[in-house]
């Protein structure tokens, strides 16, 4: 069986479950829900790891017991015979691989520090694009990835304990909204997965990620900006120093395990901001927010 | 018009209070120019503060004190006023954020 057919990739998910090579992780998925082996095949199929002996993460999505699944068919997440989310509608259950897998890593991945924010990258320098939702944070980082720059995250940074360095999770880009049609517009070209309507955050379209980002998916980078974006309909663009204190404090709040660290969390977060510039952008204008992190970065705009 | 009570924990009325001051717990300490953080390990949390506030935590760092003696410790004069209110009122900030504790005489 090739791994990489849809066929064989469908017969795992069925079976024993599929193994995915994440960036530092290995996640074992089980499903038989169609719409996820299509999007784990249209989305992930590089990252299908044959040989696994061992995965840190075990999901399987399924739809839950009982009669209700007759006439309101609905999905759960089972984390190692867990289920840690409440049933989403069947159509979401993409949608819920995404954000059950980024609650695996941010409540188990301990190895990290994990700050909630998009990561991307030129020439060995990482940019770290912490926001809350709504902020712009996956938009600015999907039209980055479409301009060239490399993707290690569009949701979790993960800061090494050890080496200062920033780990890839290489994903799709989760888009939301308006910003699904921008993104269609800007990287025709790219792979998305069908929309997910009605979800808690809107309709949902996952954006593949580049081959080259994949292929370079266990590539740490260094560390060197953190901008806070912030889209704001109308706005000028505008990318301005940001206090590192305030940074500290934001980053902390956001944070997904800063509170489990303790001081030693405290101190990698300040380390990481000795070695970075720290900036806020507010943009309404994507091709101006482009040209402004093409010039932070020292590259032609 | 009547000045206004001064409460337990306000600076006017720490200064004429007694007890010793000290640290609640373990503290870290990073700065950026004149931006200061103070993490405290005993409740983890993070707080941002100024330059005074740190040399207060680290005159404390010395060993529990009176308002006095910290006055001393940061090179005021404790017979002098300000200084004294000053101090009560970092301490009294301090207190409410769990950075620091008074202890009865």
């Amino acid at each position: 069986m090739t791994m990489s057919s849809e066929e064989g990739l469908a017969t795992a998910l069925r079976g024993d479950g599929l193994s995915l090579r994440l960036g530092p992780f290995t996640v074992r998925l089980t499903t038989a829900i169609s719409s996820v082996i299509a999007g784990i095949a249209s989305l992930y199929a590089e990252c299908v790891c044959a040989d696994a002996p061992f995965a840190d993460f075990h999901l399987r999505l399924r739809p839950p017991r009982g009669l209700r699944r007759w006439w309101r068919p609905q999905v759960v997440l089972d984390h190692d015979g867990a289920i840690p989310f409440a049933p989403l509608p069947y159509g979401q259950a993409l949608a819920m691989f995404e954000w059950g897998l980024n609650w695996c890593i941010g409540t188990q991945a301990h190895t990290f520090l994990i700050l909630h924010a998009a990561v991307v990258e030129r020439a060995g320098r990482a940019v770290l694009l912490p926001g809350p939702p709504g902020a712009g944070k996956s938009t600015l980082c999907a039209s980055m990835v479409v301009a060239g720059w490399r993707l290690l995250s569009d949701e979790l940074a993960l800061l090494s304990l050890d080496d200062g360095m920033v780990y890839p999770v290489v994903r799709p880009v989760s888009l939301k909204n308006e910003s699904i049609a921008i993104m269609r517009r800007r990287a025709p070209e790219a792979v998305f997965s069908a929309p997910m309507r009605d979800t808690a955050k809107g309709t949902v379209v996952l954006m593949k990620a580049p081959a080259a980002s994949i292929a370079a998916g266990t590539e740490p980078s260094r560390p060197a900006w953190i901008v806070f974006p912030r889209y704001q309909a109308g706005a000028d663009t505008e990318l301005k120093p940001f206090s590192k204190a305030a940074a500290h404090l934001r980053l902390g709040e956001q944070g997904l395990n800063y509170s489990i660290h303790g001081a030693r969390g405290f101190e990698l977060l300040a380390d990481h901001l000795d070695r970075c510039d720290c900036f806020t952008l507010s943009y309404s204008d994507l091709d101006g927010a482009l040209a402004m992190m093409s010039g932070l970065a020292g590259l032609a705009a | 018009m009547a000045p206004p009570a001064a409460s337990a924990g306000h600076p006017v009325a720490l200064v004429t209070s007694g007890g010793l001051w000290s640290l609640v717990g373990p503290w870290r300490h990073r700065a950026w120019g004149d931006e200061h953080l103070i993490y405290s390990e005993a409740s983890g949390d993070t707080h941002q503060v100024t330059a005074a506030g740190v040399a207060v935590m680290e005159a404390l760092a010395q060993g529990p004190a009176s308002l006095a003696e910290l006055v001393r410790r940061l090179g005021g004069d404790a017979d002098d006023e300000a200084p004294m209110v000053w101090v009560a009122a970092a301490l009294a900030a301090f207190d409410r954020l769990g950075l620091v504790e008074r202890t009865s005489p």
